[in-house]
């Protein structure tokens, strides 16, 4: 057998291999740089912006420019501004630029949900990577420039995808990512609907933990292994057989060993919770998110302004499920289920939205279709009663301090990364303008721009 | 090959009695001429094992021995480079090795083109520029053929009716 190279550490490393005119030399050639790699410093652009959402102040201000670094943002100002000479402008002065968009609750890794629940045994660990590999290019061109994806059954793979993101090799958002599920056995992060006598592979069950100290030894692997937080399955699931979503499956005390064992790496812990008993053990375990949250109660609601926990609301997601259920073939019962508990959702939302708890915009995608995320920006207006400017907080700056990177990303600002998305004309008169962005800029990268002005963008 | 393979891989230490029962089977060589230059440059470099390095010495050469007399022999030839040893992208390098020895350009493109096509059995679908086939073509700066170096650097490529890369 033949010692193969790397390939990322060849094409990262392949001016250092360069050694000249020897037969063998390896000069790199353009083609093997990375492809999405963000420019140098010496590129500079500037964004002339109609409508900017602040999302810091909440105010829209009209007519800015934004001056773009190679990765990062270094000033915005009212039009003209200094653009400097040699400087790419792109005019966006007819269109909305919000900073990129923020989905706090997606899995890319994997297929499609669907109705077979047994999907991902019938997937290998490739084909579940480069199924990720496709949404993280669709979540990107859909205007989502940075994720918090919250787990893989076949553990690690997130953490693979996004080094390559990071290493320019794969198109794809910012991801923080969770690694695996944390979970009791045979509970509502385990694959499912196996006959009991089948044995799934190792990959798949890397997370579960029966005790606290079974809790801290997998935290700790899976930090050590490099995820960014914890994911933890506090109580049953839906689109799984056999676990009940209203069931408490880890305590406080079992939760609380993950909160305090992850902040030992300065991590923080998202907790699935669809049940009340399991939501408030999970506030008062110190989570940093209630994921789902479908059954919150008043008492919820009063814990998670105590603790800062923040509220993470699938509603696109039963929405979607209600509508192509029945074609997809969930059975009646799943599709009660489903329609008995987004009307809770629903009501849920809208009294932790009232109440003032910090709202992070999250989907769960890839439940439906990766790519449709912002079909539930309008959802959350019309179910969770927030006001457009709420939204757009909520899937930007109010996404970015939940994940901790509020230093880099989740409003436009000196210093952050230039993630820009633009759609035609005042954007938070119809936040449905979302649903198809016309502009998509990452790290100084722009990978869509259907703009009127597209052409002169050059 | 009396088993009845489809082709050799890499053939490093063939003998003349191998090249009769390539002519006799039609056997295809698939000889990874270039990666050998590679390995002894890098491999020396980067400190890879002296085993290795030596087994690259024995064969290298010897494989470049056996490629010019299977070319003489008329043995049929495909294009096989073992990328991966050496970064993928660089695969065109071999073309030129190919020419040094001992074919004519032409045979060096056709063994990456309608020579490979055959072996793996896709001649109707690719390996030549022909109505019906898929629409996959490059393209090089000048008469190409008379420096096939130009191919480590393609200027044009359409896969399946899509371009790729353009001038």
């Amino acid at each position: 057998m033949m010692t193969r190279v790397n390939l990322r550490a060849a094409a990262i490393a392949g001016a250092a291999l360069c050694i000249g005119a020897h037969a063998g030399a390896a000069q790199t050639l353009d083609i093997m740089k990375p492809p999405y790699l963000a420019p140098d410093s010496t590129t500079v652009t500037a964004v002339r912006a109609g409508w900017l959402v602040d999302v810091e102040a909440g105010k829209v201000l009209r007519d800015r420019v934004i001056l773009v670094r190679g990765e990062k943002i270094v000033s915005v100002e009212a039009a003209p501004g200094h653009i400097p000479a040699g400087a790419k402008v792109i005019d966006l002065s007819k269109y909305t630029v919000t900073p990129g968009l923020i989905d706090c609750h997606t899995h890319q890794i994997g297929a499609e949900t669907n109705a077979d629940i047994l999907l991902p045994l019938e997937r290998s660990a490739a084909q579940e990577t480069l199924d990720g590999v496709v949404h993280a290019r669709r979540t990107l061109l859909a205007g989502f420039t940075t994720v918090r994806d919250v787990g893989t059954f076949r553990a690690y793979l997130d953490i693979a995808l996004r080094d390559y993101i990071n290493d320019g090799m794969v198109m794809g958002p910012h991801m923080a990512v969770a690694g695996a599920y944390i979970t009791v056995s045979s509970g509502g992060g385990e694959v499912t609907g196996q006959a009991t006598d089948v044995t799934l592979p190792p990959d798949m069950r890397l997370g579960v933990a029966n005790s606290a100290s079974e809790v801290r030894q997998r935290v700790r692997e899976i930090l050590n292994h490099g995820a960014d937080l914890i994911k933890v399955i506090a109580t049953g699931a839906v689109l799984a057989s056999g676990t009940k979503p209203g069931v408490e499956e880890f305590s406080e005390e079992e939760m609380h060993a993950a909160v305090t064992e992850a902040a030992k790496y300065g991590a923080r812990v998202a907790a699935h919770a669809h049940g009340t008993e399991g939501i408030n053990a999970a506030i008062r375990a110190g989570v940093a998110s209630i994921e789902h949250g479908s059954l919150i109660d008043d008492e919820s609601i009063k814990l998670m302004k105590e603790h800062g926990t923040y509220l993470v609301s699938d509603l696109y997601d039963m929405q979607y499920i209600s509508t192509m259920g029945k074609s997809m073939g969930w059975p009646d019962e799943v599709l009660k289920k489903n329609a008995a508990m987004a009307e809770l959702k629903h009501a849920g939302l809208r009294k932790a939205v009232a109440a003032g708890v910090k709202v992070a915009f999250g989907t769960d995608a890839s439940v439906f279709p990766t790519g449709d995320n912002a079909k539930q920006l309008p959802m959350y207006i019309q179910y969770g009663g927030m006001t457009p400017m709420q939204v757009i907080q909520s899937a930007t700056i109010v996404g970015a301090t939940l994940i901790g990177w509020q230093d880099k990303v989740g409003s436009i600002a000196p210093g952050k990364f230039a993630d820009l998305v633009a759609v035609e004309g005042d954007g938070l008169a119809d936040v449905s303008k979302f649903e198809n962005v016309a502009f998509v800029m990452k790290a100084g990268v722009v990978y869509r721009d259907q703009s009127a002005t597209a052409a002169n963008h050059r | 090959m009396k088993a009845g393979v489809a082709s050799i891989e890499h053939g490093s230490l063939m003998t003349d009695e191998s090249i009769r029962l390539m002519k006799e089977h039609g056997t295809y060589l698939d000889a990874d001429i270039y990666n050998g230059d590679y390995t002894n440059t890098i491999g020396r470099e980067q400190g890879w094992s002296a085993e290795i390095l030596r087994k690259n010495d024995e064969t290298t050469d010897a494989q470049r021995i056996g490629f010019r007399k299977a070319v003489a022999a008329g043995v049929k030839m495909t294009f096989g480079t073992d990328a991966g040893v050496y970064p993928h992208g660089l695969n065109a390098r071999q073309l030129p090795y190919m020419v040094k020895y001992g074919m004519t350009p032409m045979q060096a493109l056709q063994s990456a083109t309608i020579n490979a096509a055959t072996l793996i059995g896709w001649q109707d679908k690719v390996g030549s520029i022909a109505a019906g086939k898929s629409a996959d073509i490059i393209a090089v700066e000048g008469d190409g053929l008379a420096d096939i170096s130009r191919y480590t650097n393609v200027a044009f490529v359409m896969k399946t009716g899509t371009v790729y890369k353009a001038p």
